[in-house]
C-alpha cells in the first residue's frame, strides 16, 4: 500500500564522517544511525531517497553574506589561527561552532538537501520532502550561531518563496529559531511560529511572546515561550490550536516545518518531557493539511532517540504505522536495552501552569487577530496558492498577446514593405 | 584586586580570554584601574604605586601565596595557549637548570617593576631580576630565557592593549571593542550625571570642581584620572586609605561622595514613597554608593528622580519606543551641552549593540540545566561579561562598607563555582553585613545588569532579501532537484525479490544454537546487511553503508584496534581528557575520518554491546570484550554506572532482550 503522498526524501552518506570535535554534543552520525533505522524498517520502498547536489558558494550567498560564506570556505583546521579576527566576527571557532575538517562541505550538503527539496516541492513533483540533515536554524546571515553554520532553512524558504505567496515556517526544537525569524523579520510573505524554552538565558536568550516582527512583518512572527518539563499533552493540545488558527488566518502556500529532536525527554541539551508519539503528533497533524510540507531536522543530541523520532516521523509521513520492535541493523546495540521506539518518560518537572500557557495562547491568538482585522491588503493581493497556475496564464498571457501584437505591427510593416517590394517586384514583373 | 583579576581570567574559557582581558583592561583604563596594583606597565610609572603594589603583593601572598601564584601560572598557561596558539607546550611551573622552579607572578612583578623586558634587557639587570627574584645571583640569562619564553607575549599584549586608544567608534571590529566603547559611555554617562546634579543645584563650587575633574580624567586619559582619583581619595577618604587594592570603590565613593554632599545640602522634600524606585533607578549609575545615599538620606529632588527614571526605563530596554524622550522642562538649557549628545550616543549604542554583547557570550552549552557531559566542562564561561562587571562593582561595594579585605579575594575552591558564585560567597560570609548582602543581591538584579530581553537585530546585516510578490511564479530551477537513487532507475542483476513483510522485525524463535547470544545477534545483523546488500544494490554504496557498523573494524587490524582501545582508556571522558589528540600521535596511519568512522561505527557499538550484556547475569566471556577487561572491575554486576559512557545513557538498569 502505497501513501497517496509522494514523497521525497534527501540522504548523503558523506555525512556520516562528519565530526564537530570532541564532547561536542553535535553529531552527524546521528543521521547515518536515523537512515539506516528508516531503512531496516523497509520505508525506503514507500518513497523516493535522492542524493542532494552540493550547494554552491553561490547559492550559499542567497541569504549569507558572500564574504561569510567565502570565510567558510576558505576556513579549515589549520589555518584558523591565521583569522583570528575573522573567526570573532563571524563567531566562528568558539566552542558551539567549531572549525573542522570537512565543515564547508557539510554546509553544502545539508543546504543543498533542503534547496533541492524546496525545488522538488515548486515543481511539484512530490508532496512532501524530507532531508533530516536540515534545520540548522540558528545561523545568522553573518555569523555561525549554536551549531550552525548555514541557514538551509531560510534557503529553502526563499526558493519556497519563489513559487508560493506566503510561506508558513513552524519550528519545534526546543531551542528558538531565532536564525529565521530574523533573516524573515520584516516580511509578511513568511510567517514564523517557534515553540521552545524561553527563560533561564536557555540558548538563544529570543524567542519573547512580544517579539512579533516589525515593519510589513508586524505580527508575523510568532514566538510560544515555554518553560522547563512540558508535556505531551500541554504542548500538542497548544501546538494544535494555534497551528490551526495560524493555518486558517495565514493560509500558506506551503509550510516548512523544522522537526529539532531536542524537544524530546531525556535529550542531553534540553528540558522538555516530550515522548515520541507527542513530537509526531505535531508531525501528523501538519500533515493534515494537506499543503506541500517540507520537513527537516534540527537539534537532537541523544543519538538514538534522535534516530528513532524521526524514523517515526518518516513513518507519520508516509501513513504507516512502525512496529514497536526495532528491527535488526547495524546500529542494533545502540538501541538497548528495550530494542524498542519507546523512550523513557522525561522526569523533568513541567513548570508550564495552565494560567501560563493560557496567557501565552491568548496573546499569541490576540495577535493573529491584529492580522485578520488588518486591511488584508496583502491577502487580497495574492490569490491562494491554488490559484496560481490560473493566474500565471492571466499574467502571461497579456504580455504574450502584448508581444504579439507589437511581432503583429512588425510584421504588418514588414508586409506592407514587402507588399511594397512585391509591388515593385510585381512590377518590377510587370515591367 | 590583581589577584581577583586574576582569578577571573583563569576561570574564563581560553577563547574568550583575549576578549576578557581587553574588557578588564578597558574598563581599567576608563576608571581606576586593575592595572595599577602592578600589570600595566604602562601605567606603572609613579614609584608610590609600585609601592603599593608590592605591599599588596606582600601581604596578600603571604595568606593565599599559593592561590595566587597558581592563579596566574594557569593564566599564563591560558594565555600562551591561546594567545600564542600553543605552538610549544610549556610546563608549568618553569624550572632553572639547577631545579629550582621559579614563581612567574613574582618574576613578572619583579621585571614590571624594572620597566619591562625591553628596559631589563638594555640595561642588562637579568642578574639583579634574579637576585630580587631570591633565586641567587649569576642565573640571569636563564631568567631572561624563562621570561622570555613565558611572560613576553603576555606583557607585549598588555602593552598593546593600552596603547591601542583609539577603540572609538570601530563598532564593527568585532564584540571586544564594542563592549570597551560600551564602558566607556556608561562611564561617561556616569559622569554626566553628576555634573547635571551639580549645575542644578550650584550650591557647591568644590563639589563642581571634583566633577570637572573627573570628566576631564575621563576624556584625558587615564594619567590624569588616576591622579584626580588619588586626589580624591586623598581627601574623601581618611579611614580607607590603605584599601588599597579597591579602586573600584574609590572611586564609586567619590561618586557617592559628590552626590551625598549634594543631597544633604539640597532643601529638597522627602518622596518616602518613592524611595524603592529611586533606589532602583539608582543603581543605573553603577554606584551602590549613591544607592546608600539615597537610603540614608532619603531626599531627593523631583527632577533628579524624573531623569533617573527616565533613565531607568531607557537602560532596562533602549529601544522600547514608549518610553519617549527625555523629559524635557528641566532638560532645555542643556540641549546645546556636549554631554546631551552624549546622552544620545550612549542611547544609541545601548541600543545597537546590548543584543549582540550579551549573544556574544552566550552558548548553547551553557544554558544546560540538566548537562550530562562532564560538568565541569563548560564551567568556564558561565561568567560573563555583565557579571563580571556587576562582580568587581559587588566587590567594591562590600569592601567599601568596611568589610575585611582578605575576606574577600576568594579561595581556590570558588573557581569551579557557577554563576552564582558571588551570591554564595556572600552567604558564606555571617560576619557579612546584612546591608551589604541586601546590597549585593539587589546589584545582581540591578536593571541595567539583568540580562535584558535579547531582541531580534534589524538591519541589512541580519534580514533575508525577500522580494515582493509579484503573484506570478518566478522561472522555472528545473536543475539541481537532487540525483535519484532509490528506487533503482534499472533494475540490477542480483535484485533480491522477495522480502520480508514491511516491519518485520526478529522473530522470537530465531533458530541460532544460543538465541540471544553474540553470536545469534552478529549472525542476524550479518544476515539482515546481506539482505539489504542485495536489495539496496548500488543503493548500498552510494549510501556509504559499506562503512557502515562494525564492519568497519574489518579494515582495522588487530594491533590498531588494540591501540585506539588503550588510548580511549588511558583518557577517560569523566576526567574529561580528550584522547583524539593522542590517537592522532599513535595512530598516523589512520585518517581522522577512519577514526571518527571507527569510533562511532565499531569502538562505541561494542562498548554498548558489552554495556548492553554485560548488565545481565550471564557474562559472555567473547573475545571481542577481552578489551574491556578491566573496566568490568569497577562496575557492580545489575547496575550501570558508566560515568565513562559518552552515551549518556539514561537506563537505570539494563536488560538484554535478545
Amino acid at each position: 500500500m502505497r501513501s497517496k503522498d509522494r514523497i521525497s526524501y534527501f540522504y548523503d552518506g558523506d555525512v556520516g564522517s562528519v565530526y564537530f570535535g570532541p564532547n561536542h554534543p553535535m553529531k552527524p552520525h546521528r543521521l547515518c544511525m536515523t537512515h539506516h533505522l528508516v531503512l531496516s524498517y523497509e520505508l525506503h520502498k514507500k518513497m523516493e531517497i535522492y542524493r542532494p547536489h552540493k550547494a554552491y558558494p553561490v547559492e550559499l550567498a542567497q541569504f549569507h553574506s558572500a564574504d561569510y560564506v567565502e570565510f567558510l570556505h576558505r576556513i579549515t583546521p589549520d589555518t584558523q589561527h591565521l583569522f583570528l579576527n575573522d573567526m570573532a566576527k563571524y563567531k566562528l571557532g568558539v566552542d558551539d561552532c567549531p572549525v573542522f575538517e570537512n565543515l564547508f562541505e557539510f554546509c553544502q550538503i545539508y543546504a543543498g538537501g533542503t534547496i533541492d527539496a524546496a525545488r522538488r516541492l515548486n515543481n511539484k513533483l512530490c508532496d512532501i520532502a524530507i532531508n533530516w540533515a536540515g534545520g540548522l536554524h540558528h545561523a545568522k546571515k553573518c555569523e555561525a550561531s549554536g551549531f550552525c553554520y548555514v541557514n538551509d532553512l531560510v534557503l529553502g524558504i526563499l526558493e519556497l518563496l519563489k513559487y508560493h505567496a506566503r510561506v508558513l515556517y513552524i519550528d519545534i526544537d526546543v531551542h528558538h529559531g531565532d536564525g529565521v525569524e530574523e533573516a524573515f523579520y520584516f516580511t509578511d510573505r513568511v510567517m514564523t511560529v517557534s515553540f521552545h524554552k524561553y527563560g533561564d538565558s536557555f540558548f538563544p536568550g529570543t524567542g519573547d511572546v512580544k517579539e512579533i516582527g516589525l515593519k510589513e512583518g508586524k505580527y508575523y512572527a510568532i514566538n510560544v515561550p515555554l518553560k522547563d518539563g512540558i508535556d505531551d499533552n500541554s504542548f500538542t493540545r497548544l501546538f494544535k490550536t494555534l497551528i490551526s488558527k495560524v493555518v486558517e488566518i495565514y493560509q500558506p502556500g506551503v509550510i516548512v516545518l523544522q522537526c529539532g529532536a531536542d524537544s524530546l525527554a531525556g535529550d542531553r541539551l534540553g528540558c522538555f518531557n516530550l515522548s515520541i508519539d507527542g513530537h509526531a503528533e505535531c508531525v501528523r497533524f501538519v500533515k493534515k493539511f494537506n499543503l506541500p510540507l517540507l520537513v527537516t531536522g534540527g537539534g537532537g543530541y541523544t543519538k538514538e532517540n534522535v534516530a528513532r523520532c524521526w524514523t517515526v516521523e518518516t513513518g507519520v509521513l508516509l501513513d504507516t504505522d512502525l512496529p514497536n520492535k526495532i528491527p535488526d541493523n547495524e546500529y542494533i546495540k545502540y538501541f538497548a536495552p528495550d530494542y524498542s521506539l519507546n523512550i523513557q518518560n522525561g522526569h523533568i518537572e513541567n513548570l508550564n501552569s495552565k494560567s501560563y500557557l493560557g496567557t501565552i495562547k491568548m496573546q499569541v491568538l490576540e495577535n493573529l487577530r491584529r492580522i485578520q482585522h488588518a486591511p488584508g491588503v496583502q491577502m487580497q493581493e495574492v490569490p491562494p496558492d491554488f490559484y496560481i497556475p490560473d493566474f500565471d496564464e492571466d499574467e502571461e498571457n497579456p504580455d504574450e498577446r502584448i508581444h504579439q501584437r507589437t511581432q503583429d505591427k512588425h510584421i504588418q510593416r514588414e508586409d506592407e514593405y514587402y507588399d511594397g517590394d512585391n509591388d515593385h517586384d510585381c512590377n518590377m514583373d510587370d515591367a | 584586586m590583581t589577584f581577583v583579576f586574576f582569578r577571573f581570567l583563569t576561570k574564563l574559557n581560553l577563547n574568550s580570554i583575549t576578549c576578557w582581558s581587553r574588557v578588564c583592561i578597558r574598563k581599567s583604563m576608563a576608571g581606576r584601574s586593575i592595572l595599577d596594583d602592578g600589570l600595566s606597565v604602562a601605567h606603572c610609572k609613579t614609584p608610590d604605586k609600585f609601592q603599593t603594589c608590592n605591599l599588596s603583593v606582600n601581604g596578600c601572598v603571604k595568606q593565599e601565596k599559593d592561590t595566587y601564584r597558581s592563579s596566574f601560572d594557569q593564566y599564563v598557561s591560558l594565555f600562551l595557549k591561546e594567545i600564542c596558539l600553543g605552538d610549544s607546550f610549556r610546563p608549568l611551573p618553569p624550572m632553572l637548570g639547577n631545579g629550582q622552579s621559579v614563581d612567574l607572578l613574582k618574576l613578572f612583578f619583579v621585571v614590571t617593576q624594572k620597566g619591562g623586558y625591553d628596559t631589563v634587557s638594555k640595561k642588562g639587570l637579568w642578574d639583579k631580576v634574579g637576585h630580587d627574584h631570591g633565586l641567587g645571583s649569576g642565573i640571569g640569562s636563564a631568567i631572561r630565557l624563562i621570561y622570555n619564553k613565558y611572560l613576553d607575549s603576555l606583557e607585549r599584549e598588555l602593552l598593546k592593549i593600552s596603547e591601542d586608544k583609539d577603540f572609538k567608534g570601530q563598532l564593527w571590529c568585532g564584540s571586544v571593542n564594542v563592549d570597551g566603547v560600551l564602558m566607556e559611555l556608561e562611564r561617561e554617562f556616569e559622569f554626566f550625571m553628576l555634573k547635571v546634579i551639580d549645575q542644578r543645584k550650584k550650591t557647591d563650587a568644590y563639589h563642581h570642581l571634583e566633577v570637572e575633574k573627573s570628566e576631564l580624567s575621563c576624556t584625558d586619559g587615564c594619567e590624569a584620572k588616576c591622579q584626580g582619583q588619588n586626589l580624591k581619595v586623598e581627601k574623601s577618604e581618611a579611614g580607607s586609605t590603605n584599601d588599597v587594592s579597591s579602586d573600584m570603590s574609590e572611586n564609586q565613593k567619590v561618586d557617592a561622595y559628590v552626590i551625598d554632599n549634594v543631597k544633604s545640602k539640597v532643601n529638597s522634600n522627602v518622596y518616602a514613597k518613592c524611595l524603592m524606585e529611586d533606589e532602583e533607578e539608582m543603581m543605573v549609575l553603577d554606584s551602590i554608593e549613591v544607592k546608600q545615599a539615597v537610603f540614608h538620606h532619603k531626599r531627593k529632588k523631583d527632577c533628579v528622580s524624573r531623569m533617573l527614571r527616565w533613565m531607568a526605563s531607557i537602560a532596562k530596554d533602549p529601544t522600547d519606543p514608549s518610553i519617549g524622550t527625555l523629559p524635557g522642562y528641566p532638560w532645555e538649557p542643556y540641549s546645546s551641552n556636549v554631554y546631551w549628545k552624549q546622552v544620545l550616543l550612549a542611547r544609541e549604542v545601548l541600543l545597537l549593540k546590548r543584543p549582540k554583547f550579551s549573544s556574544s557570550e552566550q552558548s548553547v552549552y551553557l544554558c544546560q540545566q540538566k548537562q550530562r557531559m562532564h560538568p565541569s566542562m563548560f564551567d568556564d564561561q558561565i561568567g560573563s561579561v555583565e557579571r563580571l562587571r556587576s562582580s568587581l562593582r559587588l566587590h567594591s561595594a562590600t569592601k567599601a562598607q568596611g568589610s575585611s579585605q582578605s575576606s574577600f579575594l576568594g579561595t581556590p575552591s570558588d573557581r569551579n563555582a557557577g554563576p552564582s558564585l558571588f551570591l554564595k560567597r556572600m552567604e558564606n560570609q555571617p560576619d557579612q553585613q546584612s546591608l551589604g548582602r541586601t546590597d549585593s543581591v539587589s546589584v545582581l538584579n540591578s536593571p541595567y545588569d539583568a540580562p535584558i530581553r535579547k531582541r531580534i537585530p534589524v538591519g541589512q546585516y541580519f534580514q533575508a532579501e525577500v522580494l515582493e510578490w509579484t503573484g506570478l511564479a518566478a522561472e522555472s530551477d528545473s536543475k539541481w532537484l537532487g540525483t535519484i537513487v532509490w528506487p533503482l532507475e534499472k533494475r540490477e542483476p542480483n535484485f533480491l525479490i522477495e522480502r520480508d513483510p514491511i516491519g518485520k522485525c526478529k522473530t522470537d524463535s530465531c533458530g541460532c544454537h544460543l538465541p540471544g547470544s553474540v553470536e545469534c545477534v552478529r549472525f542476524h545483523v550479518a544476515e539482515k546487511r546481506m539482505k539489504i546488500k542485495l536489495e539496496l544494490g548500488s543503493a548500498f554504496y552510494s549510501w556509504k553503508f559499506e562503512m557502515m557498523g562494525e564492519e568497519v573494524g574489518l579494515s582495522w587490524t588487530e594491533e590498531e584496534e588494540k591501540k585506539f582501545n588503550a588510548v580511549v582508556q588511558a583518557n577517560p571522558q569523566s576526567q574529561n581528557k580528550c584522547f583524539w589528540g593522542q590517537m592522532f600521535k599513535f595512530l598516523p596511519t589512520k585518517s581522522r575520518e577512519d577514526q571518527v568512522s571507527y569510533y562511532f561505527n565499531v569502538f562505541l557499538l561494542q562498548r554498548r554491546g558489552y554495556q548492553n550484556r554485560y548488565t545481565s547475569s550471564n557474562i559472555d566471556s567473547d573475545d571481542d570484550e577481552t578489551e574491556f577487561a578491566l573496566a568490568t572491575n569497577k562496575y557492580d554486576c545489575g547496575k550501570t554506572k558508566l560515568t565513562r559512557s559518552i552515551l549518556s545513557s539514561q537506563r537505570k538498569k539494563a536488560r538484554v532482550n535478545l
